[in-house]
């Protein structure tokens, strides 16, 4: 196929790359019977939420303070940045409940259970530094109320609650970049997986490891629909 | 806004208590939304998951 040497980087990158995610894992045919729940759907609501947060928010950073706070449409953005946000988390707990209840962790699946719980508290963190990022008397109370917590733990010395720059660029740039890493390795993890079977039944004389460990989404696969 | 003009917002949030605890009416309806997504997402059936389990 290719002449390239073994030793380049670069083939050595790229086989690793297949092997870890295989194409067809990658970009399924179609998706277990099983998937076919509600409860299921959490997990890519709060995917679409985010898109909109994110959107939401590039167009909030590139017009700024100003614009969102004396403005028709700036209220608008405003707001939609800030309801995609509350549907972010109510999504997202309600996967994480729907995950915790099934075991997700299971077939070795740990991994991708723990990026979603990271990514969780990492979005937290990104939430907070948004309320004290908003430029108003709102930003300015949340700001002084939590500077005294935060600074009886001693994080007060590099995480200034009341330094706005500070706090924005958390906002705007680094917690953004960890929650959309985060989530990527997320979803690559589940798509290297497969979605989680639903716990086995004992009457059906199923046991949870033959279960928990054929969950490939490509062998127990259905037409996409 | 709209919501706004039903709901009179102009005030203090309003709190429950029970005994120590404390919450926000407000947060105690978020969660008891999702209580109810929650449940309901498990016990209402998905379209076409029937027809699937029947092999048609």
């Amino acid at each position: 196929m290719s002449t390239a040497p073994k030793q380049s980087w670069t083939v050595r990158l790229r086989e690793a790359g297949v092997r870890a995610m295989p194409p067809e894992r990658l970009l399924p045919d179609g998706q277990p019977t099983y998937m076919s729940s509600w409860i299921y759907i959490f997990g890519v609501l709060t995917i679409a939420a985010l898109v909109v947060i994110i959107g939401s928010g590039t167009i909030l950073g590139l017009k700024g303070p100003a614009w969102w706070h004396y403005t028709g449409i700036g209220h608008f953005f405003n707001s939609i940045h800030l309801w995609s946000v509350e549907l972010f988390f109510f999504f997202m707990v309600i996967h994480l409940w729907g995950k915790f209840f099934m075991a997700a962790w299971r077939g070795g699946r740990s991994r991708v259970w723990m990026s979603g719980a990271i990514s969780f508290l990492v979005a937290i963190a990104a939430a907070f530094t948004g309320y004290v990022s908003q430029q108003n008397f709102d930003s300015q109370w949340i700001a002084t109320q939590a500077k005294d917590g935060l600074n009886s733990t001693g994080i007060g010395a590099f995480f200034n609650v009341l330094n706005f720059g500070q706090m924005y660029t958390y906002h705007v740039l680094l917690l953004p970049v960890v929650v959309i890493g985060l989530v990527s390795a997320h979803i690559l993890l589940v798509r290297r997986h497969g979605i989680v079977p639903p716990l086995p039944l004992p009457e059906l004389g199923v046991h949870a490891g033959a279960v928990a460990v054929a969950a490939p989404a490509v062998d127990a696969a259905e037409p996409a629909q | 806004m709209a919501f706004a003009a039903i709901i009179n917002l102009n005030h203090p949030a309003s709190y429950v208590h029970w005994g120590f605890f404390q919450m926000s009416a407000a947060n105690l309806v978020v969660i008891v939304l999702m209580i109810v997504v929650f449940a309901a997402a498990i016990a209402l059936p998905f379209p076409g998951s029937k027809r699937r389990r029947d092999g048609s």
